[in-house]
């Protein structure tokens, strides 16, 4: 795993457990081509857009973003969503389904 | 009995060493097609168009941007960096447009425009883009 993408995903669950989904799966994640100040000092990391999935079934959608007023990382937005629409047969969507199931 | 078990020991090998399968969708179907036919995933677009808006002068602009660089662009395979998906991708370097697509071409991920152009797209985890 490359320094960025663990740094990313250490930062993407401490700011869901932040948010009480501890054990949330992400999907459908992708870059977006722009900066955010890095963790700790580090070097800067790529904004993301994504899904988790929460253990009682709710989906997520985020951006992870920086909040320049509390100058910390956020995930902002962070909507469920109230229908699924095209994740609903989305292959990312099931397996992560698939890997909520073998979890609980 | 020997020789069989090396032989499925280096069957295994091979397969955890293959590259995740490109749905075959993605491969066949015309950038045409996949332009007509790529969605959003619900909230998606206004998203993106708030984050990018990149000059676009509406929601609706940015998605017929869009699916133009699906039709227009140089089309390439990459993977998400945090979860190793495939991803197809169109890149047109003409206007430094960028749009990408879970790798069975049916749902929209992103469009923008790279900061450092061709030099993004080349870039990606696992980028075919040449």
């Amino acid at each position: 795993m490359s320094t960025e993408r663990a740094v990313v995903r250490a930062l993407l669950e401490r700011l869901l457990a932040e948010r009480g989904l501890p054990d949330a799966i992400l999907f459908g994640t992708q870059q977006e081509g722009f900066l955010l100040p890095g963790v700790a000092g580090g070097p800067p990391i790529e904004a993301l857009s994504g899904f988790a999935l929460a253990r009682d079934g709710t989906v997520y959608r985020f951006w992870l973003a920086w909040d320049g007023r509390a100058q910390r990382h956020v995930l902002q937005p962070f909507v469920p969503l109230d229908s699924l629409g095209a994740l609903a047969e989305d292959p990312e969507y099931l397996a992560a389904r698939r890997q909520l199931q073998d979890h609980l | 009995m020997i020789r069989w078990l090396l032989t499925l020991l280096l069957l295994g090998t091979v397969a955890s060493c293959a590259p995740a399968a490109v749905p075959a969708a993605a491969i066949a179907d015309s950038a045409d097609e996949i332009a007509a036919r790529a969605v959003w995933a619900p909230g998606e677009l206004e998203e993106h168009y708030r984050k990018h808006p990149d000059g676009y002068r509406s929601v609706e602009e940015y998605d017929r941007g869009a699916r133009e660089t699906i039709r227009v662009g140089t089309r390439f395979h990459y993977r998400d960096t945090q979860t190793d998906a495939p991803r197809l991708g169109f890149y047109h370097r003409e206007t430094n447009r960028f749009t990408g697509l879970t790798g069975d071409g049916r749902r929209i991920t992103t469009h923008f425009r790279p900061d450092r152009g061709e030099r993004y797209v080349r870039g990606l985890p696992g980028s075919t883009y040449r």
